[in-house]
């Protein structure tokens, strides 16, 4: 009887304490694991100039027109939005109780935020005005 | 501050600036390439501006970091061994440099075309 407890135990454990972040946190993790072999291939891919050529890298852009691949890109742009979104989440959840340390940290981290922000915004801007 | 909470704010800050570059860089991707992508035309891209090549530093850079540093927290709350850790961290940085340069290859060639 003590085993079967043990056993079931954490599972009845977790199903009671369920909530967003039990659900989320794995999830979050499982996407940023995969997101990181997904930017490990893309660079591969970008690179494929230099170690085969242009015509290769053409070639492998062709490929990845096919309905397969963009379907396969769409549910990599379900994953980054996911991430995105729970990543801002946690941030915000975060920062939400401050202690005078967090305080000082998240305000420099606002300014050098704002500032990359607007170098970005300006580039683009400037870019998409051409 | 210590090495925890600086990996901890690394984390947070790069992850919103990692947000509103990937915006940007999807917008380019989908909007501005033209259709099958080309070597041309991803060249002619880099080149528009200078500023393009510093943006895709930094995006390389954010993004490197966010993983990295991601996939060394998740590593940590198996509770590795010192020892361990230790070599966990040389192979992160190791590889953080090797796929940086590599990027930065990339574009350099991209840039010097």
């Amino acid at each position: 009887m003590n085993s079967i407890r043990k056993l079931i135990g954490p599972k009845i454990e977790f199903i009671r304490n369920l909530n967003v972040g039990r659900i989320v946190r794995p999830l979050h993790r499982l996407t940023g694991l995969v997101l990181l072999g997904c930017l490990c291939l893309h660079l591969m891919a970008l690179g494929s100039n230099i170690l085969f050529g242009e015509g290769t890298f053409n070639a492998l852009m062709t490929k990845l027109e096919s309905r397969r691949i963009k379907f396969l890109g769409f549910c990599l742009l379900l994953m980054v939005g996911f991430h995105i979104i729970n990543g801002l989440r946690i941030t915000i959840l975060d920062f939400r109780q401050f202690t005078r340390g967090r305080k000082r940290i998240f305000w420099i981290g606002i300014a050098i935020l704002v500032i990359i922000l607007a170098i970005v915004l300006i580039m683009t801007l400037s870019y998409l005005a051409k | 501050m210590n090495l925890s909470s600086l990996r901890w704010f690394l984390q947070r800050l790069t992850s919103v600036l990692l947000t509103f570059f990937l915006i940007v860089h999807f917008i380019i991707y989908f909007f501005h390439l033209p259709r099958p992508i080309t070597f041309a035309a991803i060249v002619q891209h880099i080149q528009s501006s200078i500023f393009w090549l510093i943006f895709y530093m930094l995006l390389l850079m954010i993004v490197l970091s966010h993983s990295l540093n991601g996939l060394y927290q998740i590593i940590e709350d198996y509770r590795p061994s010192s020892q361990l850790r230790l070599i966990i961290t040389w192979f992160l940085w190791i590889f953080g440099l090797i796929t940086f340069a590599w990027g930065l290859q990339i574009l350099l060639t991209y840039q010097v075309w």
